[in-house]
């Protein structure tokens, strides 16, 4: 990915989610105090019990001690719930307010970011990017108690013997630091194993999608030649993996193990010399075993701190955007009318340099339909994105109905413009829910009486549960022109001044284009219209004809007219390509 | 603590099939059964690096009771030096188990997805529709994660869990009876609350999975969606529902960390507990003079080993119960046998192929009711045929089974007079190449794919025929030409260039018998009229089917088939039929009166 990142960016977004949280963070490490006091002072307990119950044979003294042993181990276990709570559900809280935060941000963001931007890439920043986030927000008030275990260990095993203490505890900070070398190491490996398995899936996919292109071809053996070679390396990426975890796990016992042995034999030792006691000997055994896991997950801590900065930098820059095309403060009302248009000297485009309407200027009265029409790329679909704003022009005016879309309140804008797309996109909802889309509050005659219009009523009501057939990816499958006529209905519903109909009959085979041409004739009825399409019989329902070439108005009229008169015109819808 | 690979195990669907069957057993043995030096050394390194383990506080016991506490130096030096040796033992046993074991692992896992990946390729058609394909998907790849989830963590950790925790009991009945049987107290407590968490977590991670699976779903539509969403202004009301959703997950979350919450102090008590145990009635027993100071050190080291394996045995549970029901699937799969098998004394085609097509008798049904009935048709060598229908008349059949993608329930279907069950199915791709409706793009160059049919093909062979057919021009105004890259999915070219392209590489494939399926989406007229001159040069000169969507096709081939309710009810030249007043000069009427709406 070339995309610049901002760790220190990332840093702070994450320290700022920290403040947000600081109450149950202070909790949390509060509980990791009273817990690491509980956790050390059980191996003190243990050598006390030796020398002095057991040494002094107190039976009292050693029933006493047991049980103070029962209620500080309570204590730690309680401490450890607290702490576990607060961190876990702490880190839960800041990925969900993360995550709703993206989602506020991405719905808010222009189109133009959007045409740059695919949703897997957002659907990774709003799920693998904020788990990370989430991994490391978890560990911190354990790891913060894990570090002053560590600390507070040492410094009871000084005041025990200090010269024992250094050389058993040397071994310590070598596993942090091996730790955070092994995850540092084991990460652009297990990134490796990570692409491999998504070029797996990609193979196996394509071989699925493509079966009949590659048993048409015969192709079968070159193709298993593709997931030998990707199963191979997979291997090959995975053992290095397995190498990396050979060298360095057996480490993580073998350096405590090293320490044991210093005191088993300098620390008994001591203690035949009296230098210490057995109890003494007991706790640093007990010490030393303690802190594995916790020297070893701090290491761990260090990686995973990058990644979750780098993750944070990565969600960091879809935050910090502002769209393009901003919801004005103080946007005027649109003013009445039926839906008048006009382009008046419209340029306009994507990239400066290209431009994608130059000079355009056209005059829909209300009530009227328009067709553009041209070769692709001469900009029709460009102009009917200007209308609800999805884009602002570079110079020139988009008005309706005398009011400059860029001085109207931009949810009413887009209330008020209609549109259907190429491709339907339905959502995994019912099929009420899906027409009423953009006015929630409609009631059921209402949205039965737009899904008439759209002639979409008898299939609706052919449905196995009618309205209430859940539709989209998840549910119900439709055909293309059912899923147009649906389009077409939710379109309608929300009453718009202007109707778009953007390609609408160009995916779907001619049979299903007289469906919903149907449909067409009647929601244009009075309603300012824009059509594109390339298909004639689409066209020739329009009033007028807008032939379009190159980002300018080339020719106007009638449908009819410009077949006879203009040949560029026929020339566009292919009537010149002598049949074979 | 839930780390996060717990986390995504345990957010995984579960299974109820996770019993090895016999298939599954049988397959894995079967496959592991040629490394069996590997697995030897595997095996001893495990119980080597269990058994030393085990040791070590035996001998610190050993060298407190008779050095430290006797004040023997010499014991002392003696039982540091087996201490160090052991150590250096465990280190390389644990190395030698770490890498034997996934190195095995990843052997089996290497040779099964290349076995069930090659299985896909002899499976029949019918694997690879609608929802049966995404069980072939999951097999490829969700199953085979958490195959490998097993593989490099998963399996050692369970068979080294349980060696640790059955070795313990045992050394600690051998030191004393008495107090081991007292320090198991705490076993019976831990094992039950393991349960209960178990049953309790997994009940509130199978809410979170569906929480979170609806957070996805949610985001996934809206940002897909998102022109939708903007163009009705629906941006207000979908950020309430997120949120409302988003709460819900955390909520489910927060159930999973108070379960959690609950049980982790208790284990840390019982700990505790079984420290005060030891201590106490341990204690007693060195004063009493039955016990020494040394067991009592030794059972305060060998708690971990009780407890830890006890707890990672109920963390690998999941992997183990996941795997095994993902290697029952991937078996089960690998035991479908192939459908459509070459006849074992299938013969090479007699070259050169005149490419006679024949269906004699011909019935075909995907289930109960017949989508072919009673076929009988010759096309002659070179001949140019559209078959015209309505959706649903049979006419993808009738391709289909020229294909061999499937045979027929009864009737044969013949190549130049040999029934396509005794011919060879290399022979049978060489000779007939089918061109799907909608050009189908792998993932590579632009070259790749046009020489998908013929690899060996050469460059100028290539470009030739590209210039022939009239696609050059477009494929070299890319920006790297021939080596464009293209992906399956997401690709910059058009509907019509990938058409363009999969033309080209039929083309370069040169079969005498070519399947057309036509594209009913409609392009624009300038792609059109590219793929229209296409088509006519890739049909020159070979036997041609074309599944025609558009009469003027029809219109311009040699002879029309006409499909009903999988039956041929009108076969004959174009002019004929559309003279002869049937169901084929009715259509042909109609489309005349409006070219551009009607087709079939």
């Amino acid at each position: 990915m070339s995309e610049e990142l901002d760790l220190r960016a990332g840093a702070r977004l994450i320290l700022q989610q920290l403040r947000a949280q600081w109450v149950s963070l202070g909790a949390g490490l509060l509980a990791g105090l009273v817990w690491t006091a509980a956790r050390l002072a059980i191996p003190v307990l243990t050598g006390i019990t030796i020398d002095k119950a057991i040494g002094n044979r107190d039976k009292s003294q050693l029933l006493v001690l047991a049980l103070i042993v029962v209620v500080v181990a309570a204590v730690q276990g309680l401490a450890s719930g607290v702490r576990r709570y607060f961190a876990m559900s702490n880190s839960y809280r800041v990925e969900s307010d993360l995550r709703a935060d993206l989602y506020d941000q991405v719905n808010q963001l222009s189109l133009d970011y959007h045409d740059r931007t695919s949703t897997g890439q957002l659907m990774s920043r709003a799920s693998a990017d904020l788990h990370e986030i989430q991994q490391l927000v978890v560990v911190i008030p354990i790891n913060s108690a894990f570090l002053l275990i560590a600390i507070g260990a040492f410094i009871v095993l000084l005041t025990i013997h200090p010269l024992l203490a250094l050389l058993a505890m040397v071994a310590y900070p070598v596993i942090t630091w091996i730790s955070a070398r092994f995850f540092r190491n084991l990460s652009p490996a297990s990134a490796r194993v990570q692409q491999d398995l998504s070029d797996l899936s990609h193979v196996v996919e394509e071989n699925i999608a493509g079966v009949r292109t590659i048993r048409s071809f015969g192709r079968e053996a070159g193709e298993v030649q593709k997931m030998e070679s990707l199963a191979r390396r997979t291997f090959t990426d995975s053992m290095e993996a397995v190498r990396l975890r050979t060298i360095y796990t057996p480490l993580f016992f073998w350096l405590p193990s090293m320490s044991q042995l210093v005191i088993l034999a300098f620390g008994g030792y001591l203690v035949i010399d009296g230098h210490i006691t057995v109890g003494n000997f007991v706790t640093f055994f007990q010490y030393l075993n303690m802190l594995i896991f916790p020297v070893q997950s701090l290491g761990e801590m260090v990686p995973s701190g990058q990644r979750a900065t780098t993750a944070a930098a990565r969600v960091w820059n879809v935050l910090r955007r502002r769209p393009t095309i901003a919801k004005s403060e103080g946007g005027v009302s649109m003013p009445l009318g039926g839906g008048d248009l006009r382009f008046e000297n419209v340029s306009f485009s994507y990239q400066p340099g290209y431009p994608v309407l130059s000079d355009f200027s056209l005059h829909v009265p209300a009530g009227e339909s328009v067709a553009l029409v041209g070769p692709t790329g001469c900009g029709k679909t460009t102009v009917a994105k200007l209308l609800p704003r999805f884009y602002d022009v570079d110079s020139g005016r988009v008005v309706i109905d005398s009011a400059d879309v860029r001085s109207v309140e931009l949810d009413e804008l887009r209330r008020n413009v209609g549109l259907v797309f190429q491709e339907t996109f339905l959502f995994s909802d019912t099929i009420r829910n899906n027409i009423a889309y953009g006015r929630v509050d409609s009631s059921q005659d209402e949205i039965e009486q737009a899904a008439r219009l759209a002639q979409a009523s008898e299939f609706i009501d052919e449905l196995p549960d009618g309205y209430d057939t859940i539709v989209g990816d998840q549910g119900f499958s439709l055909s293309g022109g059912q899923r147009q006529r649906l389009a077409i209905a939710r379109a309608i519903l929300i009453r718009p001044r202007v109707l778009i109909l953007d390609d609408a009959t160009s995916s779907v085979d001619a049979r299903m284009e007289e469906e919903i041409r149907t449909a067409l004739q009647r929601v244009m009825e009075g309603r300012t219209t824009v059509i594109i399409s390339h298909r004639m019989s689409t066209i020739a329902l329009a009033d007028r004809v807008v032939l379009m070439d190159e980002g300018r108005v080339v020719e106007v009229g009638t449908h009819e007219r410009l077949l006879k008169e203009c040949t560029r015109y026929a020339e566009v819808l292919g009537q010149l390509v002598p049949a074979s | 603590m839930m780390r996060g690979g717990a986390r995504e195990a345990a957010l995984r669907p579960r299974d109820t099939d996770a019993r090895p069957n016999s298939h599954s057993l049988r397959g894995v043995t079967k496959m592991l059964a040629p490394r069996w030096p590997l697995l030897t050394l595997s095996t001893v390194s495990i119980v080597a690096s269990a058994a030393l383990s085990l040791a070590r506080p035996l001998v610190v016991q050993k060298a407190i009771d008779s050095g430290i506490v006797d004040g023997d130096k010499g014991t002392l030096v003696t039982m540091s030096i087996i201490f160090f040796a052991l150590t250096m033992g465990v280190y390389v046993a644990q190395a030698a188990s770490v890498y034997t074991t996934a190195l095995a692992g990843q052997h089996l896992l290497r040779d099964l997805r290349i076995r069930l990946f090659s299985h896909f390729q002899k499976l029949s058609m019918s694997f690879f529709d609608g929802e049966n394909s995404g069980r072939l998907m999951s097999r490829m790849t969700n199953d085979m994660v958490v195959i490998a989830d097993l593989v490099n963590n998963g399996f050692l950790m369970v068979v080294q869990s349980m060696l640790l925790l059955i070795g313990t009991v045992i050394i600690l009945f051998s030191l004393s009876v008495k107090l081991s049987l007292v320090t198991l107290v705490v076993i019976p407590p831990l094992i039950g609350a393991t349960l209960v968490f178990r049953a309790a977590s997994e009940r509130a991670y199978d809410k979170v999975r569906d929480r979170i699976a609806e957070v996805m779903i949610h985001m996934q539509e809206s940002f897909s969606g998102i022109r939708v969403v903007q163009a009705f202004a629906r941006e207000q009301h979908n950020a309430e529902q997120f949120n409302a959703i988003n709460e819900m997950n955390y909520d489910a979350n927060v159930d999973t960390v108070k379960i959690s919450a609950l049980y982790i102090p208790f284990v840390e008590w019982l700990g505790g507990l079984g420290i005060a145990l030891i201590l106490y009635f341990g204690g007693r027993g060195v004063i009493g003079g039955d016990v020494s100071l040394g067991t009592v050190a030794a059972f305060i080291f060998y708690l971990d080993f009780i407890f830890q394996p006890i707890q990672r045995l109920s963390q690998t549970y999941d992997t183990v119960q996941a795997a095994t029901a993902a290697l029952n699937k991937v078996f089960g799969l690998l035991n479908e046998e192939p459908e459509l098998r070459e006849d074992t004394d299938a013969r090479p085609l007699p070259q050169p192929v005149r490419g006679e097509l024949s269906f004699e008798d011909v019935m075909f049904a995907y289930g109960e009711t017949p989508v072919l009935e009673d076929v009988n048709v010759r096309i002659e060598p070179g001949q140019r045929v559209a078959i015209v229908g309505a959706t649903g008349a049979g006419k993808s059949t009738m391709a289909k089974l020229m294909m061999r993608f499937y045979d027929p329930r009864h009737g044969r279907v013949l190549l130049d007079g040999i029934d396509l069950r005794n011919v060879r199915t290399d022979d049978l791709r060489r000779t007939m190449i089918m061109v799907p409706q909608e050009g189908f793009l792998f993932s590579g160059t632009i070259r790749d794919n046009i020489l998908f049919g013929r690899p060996d093909a050469t460059e100028d062979e290539m470009r030739a025929a590209c210039r022939e057919l009239g696609v050059d021009a477009f494929i070299e105004s890319l920006p790297d030409g021939y080596d464009s890259v293209v992906s399956f999915r997401g690709s910059r070219l058009s509907g019509g260039e990938k058409q363009l392209i999969s033309i080209a590489r039929a083309f370069v494939a040169d079969p005498a018998v070519l399947i057309l399926d036509e594209a009913t989406s409609s392009l624009d007229p300038e792609t059109e009229g590219l793929i229209e001159a296409a088509i006519r040069l890739l049909l020159q000169g070979r036997t041609s089917v074309v599944i025609a969507h558009r009469l003027s096709t029809a219109e311009t081939a040699d002879r029309v088939i006409v499909m009903e309710h999988g039956r041929i009810v009108e076969d004959g030249p174009h002019t004929v039929l559309a003279a002869a007043g049937g169901y084929y000069a009715a259509l042909y009427r109609q489309w005349r009166s409006a070219p551009d709406a009607h087709s079939v």
